[in-house]
């Protein structure tokens, strides 16, 4: 029935006036093609740019737009053909947080306010430190496999893995793979989420301890962060409850001048002495740390310490785009360098399998699948919203990941390798070590390191793998050239320090804790009462355990002649990636239960991609028969030395010796046992699908959905 | 631009909370009275306490942050 008015209307507009709206509704509609028309070609053109200049000096912008260009599609169309094709998503369908609303946990979010809170637990270390030691290889191989890893893997698990939250009421993905694929891969993913979060905790402590070995200056900053947290935690809890943003701002003056008092302790020689730490020694304080945070109140250093590293970290992934948007640095690293035949000081392997393991978080991360499927699907307001959240929080993710790229390409390549090869290569002089990187083809001389140490306020910048100090001093280049020139460089270089120690620290605290509840839960399995949070004597095992681990993995890393990255970022990698693989198993599966499989290569292709690189890292870690790779290989080297008597360098004991063949051997038991976890977890999700196909029904165990009309 | 503006501030400050997971207590406050009027609030306090609790003290999906 159509209105009065339209009718009238429709007297009052003839045909000619039809087709002028016509027109300008295909005008509007040509516009937009057109738009993204030129989107694809500034896109393509600077991606060619990138790839084809050769001799000359690239500059960052290009990468920027080639990124944003790559993304702005990628979101526009594939996440929209993902949407609407494979999940069919019901902006009608009412989302947990609408059904379920307890103004808690459940609460309908503004979809900008929802991305600002995802995108804030999902980014953090590991898209900051890959690319960095993935640019040993040059920035091109990192900067395509970040792009396109993204696009068509790292995003599409996220958005995926929020979907199948939010359609379940904002189940966790162990509660969701228990109930899509069975119990025994339920419990298998349980326990290779706990072994990876030991991994990854151990890996992250490490990094602080190479950050902050033999550097007052970092040293004391960072412990600083401890009085200042436990002040805003007192001042929010008795002085001024609720007041956060008075809190925040006290709380982040007083850390810049820590910063600042941090220059000059490390000019006073008592004080300098006295925050000058080995790097065992930091990993016994960092242990301590942990043991203790992780079981004081949680509202006294846990929570103000998270809310000060999270704001820090935001403000400063912001002030680092807009830098690099100011300087237009160019990039000094060359497109690609000769180590991606598995020869490079940074990491061993070749750049198949190694660099898509290297560069985990910022192209695919494990990790997010448990993010996607924690708070964020308890806030989703509309499934509409779920493209925008899922998807673009984790192309943001990425584009941090090529920011971080960009710095550690902005470097001096000789700067750059001189900080980034262990010890045992470069002979442990500013000669030898100029020497051997000038032998690779990369100009340094001894004066530059020298200078450049001296800029940034650090006795010596040789050997200071980890990644941190690396991205702080390509941070601190571009923050300088902004303010403060040269006369800043250490402080801003202090600054970068602090920024990653500080939320290491906070995921090192809530990680111990989280572990210790995942591994009370495993062992409630083997006898109940430890599963008991509220029981004293159970969480002080469980923690005591936790911590052990990862102090373990940490002490064997610090004592590490080729400096520990080597070793346990490869694991690290690979178990992340692994848990990305079990995540999108899950969501095969899934896909195949809706009667979906004809959209399954969605998530197949990147699955299948997973499990070739990382099995094939895996069982190079474990089988190569080169020792600087393979755990085996390395063990077999230092057993035999051990029979005839001879040591070999850098143990200088015989206890030492079989310290590294025991060590290695725990090495080779891990990536058995992420390999065996996902191999179970395939096998379930195998039959999963082929039941599924047999099935003639939808066998995906969704909640209901109830529609919007039908409430009253 | 004011308009803007007045729309884009409050949004902002909503967004910098719900970054760091900072309970919402008018929000707790308002669902509170709408769906359980028989009941007294928990105080500003309390309610903040309870909620940072539920947040790091563990439990199921209360993963940390990531890599």
């Amino acid at each position: 029935m159509a209105p009065a008015a339209t009718q009238q209307g429709d007297a009052r507009f003839g045909i000619r006036e039809g087709l002028f709206g016509l027109g300008v509704f295909y005008m509007a509609a040509l516009l937009k093609k057109i738009t993204w028309l030129l989107v694809s070609v500034t896109g393509a053109l600077a991606l060619a740019t990138i790839a084809l200049q050769r001799g000359e000096r690239v500059n960052a912008l290009w990468v920027v737009v080639a990124t944003l260009c790559v993304f702005m599609i990628a979101f526009r169309f594939y996440s929209l053909f993902i949407a609407k094709r494979v999940m069919a998503l019901d902006p009608q369908r009412l989302t947990p947080a609408i059904r379920l609303n307890d103004g808690l946990d459940y609460v309908p979010t503004n979809r900008i306010v929802l991305f600002g809170h995802h995108f804030a637990a999902i980014a953090g270390a590991g898209p900051l430190v890959g690319p960095v030691l993935a640019a040993q290889m040059g920035y091109l191989p990192g900067m395509l496999w970040l792009l396109f890893g993204v696009v068509l893997a790292g995003a599409v698990q996220d958005f995926m893995i929020l979907f199948l939250s939010v359609r379940r009421d904002g189940k966790s993905l162990g509660e969701m793979i228990k109930t899509e694929l069975g119990p025994i891969p339920g419990f298998a993913a349980l326990f290779g989420t706990f072994l990876i979060m030991i991994i990854l905790l151990a890996v992250l402590a490490l990094i602080v301890v190479k950050a902050l070995e033999a550097s007052p200056w970092g040293t004391f900053t960072v412990a600083a962060t401890i009085p200042i947290a436990l002040f805003m935690g007192v001042h929010l809890r008795y002085l001024r409850p609720g007041r956060i943003g008075e809190v925040s701002l006290l709380g982040f003056v007083l850390l810049i001048v820590a910063i600042i008092l941090g220059g000059q302790v490390a000019q006073h020689p008592t004080w300098a002495a006295a925050f000058t730490f080995n790097g065992s020694q930091l990993a016994a304080l960092l242990i301590l740390y942990g043991g203790i945070a992780s079981i004081l109140p949680v509202w006294l250093l846990l929570a103000p310490r998270d809310y000060l590293s999270t704001f820090l970290k935001i403000g400063t992934i912001i002030a680092l785009a807009l830098a690099i948007a100011w300087v237009a640095p160019e990039l000094k690293m060359a497109p690609i360098t000769r180590f991606i035949d598995g020869s490079g000081p940074v990491w061993a392997g070749s750049l198949f399998p190694f660099l898509f393991i290297t560069i985990a978080c910022g192209a695919v991360s494990g990790f997010h699948a448990l993010i996607a499927s924690g708070t964020t699907p308890k806030m989703v307001d509309n499934e509409a919203n779920i493209p925008f959240i899922g998807y673009g929080a984790m192309l943001m993710e990425s584009f941090v990941a090529l920011m971080a790229l960009v710095a550690a390409s902005c470097i001096e390549p000789g700067i750059y390798f001189a900080m980034n090869s262990p010890p045992a290569v470069l002979g442990g002089t500013l000669e030898s070590a100029a020497r051997v990187i000038s032998e690779w083809g990369f100009v340094v001389t001894p004066e530059m390191i020298r200078q450049t140490a001296q800029e940034v306020g650090e006795q010596s910048l040789l050997s200071r793998t980890g990644g941190a100090p690396t991205l702080a001093v390509g941070m601190a280049l571009m923050f300088a050239e902004v303010m403060g020139g040269k006369a800043m460089m250490g402080f801003w270089y202090h600054f970068a320090i602090l920024f990653e120690a500080m939320f290491i620290l906070t995921a090192v605290d809530a990680g111990t804790r989280a572990g210790r509840f995942m591994l009370q839960d495993l062992l409630g399995f083997f006898h109940a009462p430890l599963r008991n949070t509220a029981s004293l004597p159970a969480n002080l095992l469980a923690t005591l355990l936790c911590v052990g681990a990862w102090g373990y993995f940490l002490y064997q890393g610090v004592n590490d002649p080729l400096g520990g990255i080597h070793t346990l970022w490869p694991l690290f990698g690979i178990a992340n990636q692994m848990l990305a693989a079990v995540a999108l198993i899950l969501a095969t599966a899934v896909l195949f239960k809706m009667k979906k499989e004809r959209y399954a290569w969605v998530t197949l292709l990147p699955l299948l991609w997973l499990l070739v690189t990382t099995f094939t890292a895996a069982s190079q870690k474990l089988f190569h028969e080169q020792a600087r790779i393979g755990f085996l290989a390395h063990a077999a080297k230092f057993r035999a030395a051990l029979e005839s008597g001879t040591l070999l360098p850098p143990a200088k004991s015989l206890e030492q010796m079989q310290q590294i063949v025991f060590n290695d051997r725990v090495d080779a038991v891990m990536a058995l046992f992420f390999m065996a976890v996902v191999l179970v977890i395939l096998g379930f999700g195998v039959r999963a699908c082929w039941l599924a196909l047999r099935s003639r029904q939808v066998t995906a165990r969704e909640v209901p959905a109830t529609l919007a009309q039908v409430l009253p | 631009m004011s308009r803007w503006w007045r729309a884009g501030w409050p949004l902002l400050g909503k967004t910098l909370l719900a970054m760091i997971n900072y309970p919402d207590y008018a929000r707790y406050l308002a669902h509170h009275r709408h769906h359980h009027p028989e009941r007294p609030p928990l105080s500003e306090a309390a309610f903040i306490r309870a909620r940072q609790e539920a947040r790091y003290g563990g439990g199921a999906g209360h993963t940390p942050r990531c890599c």
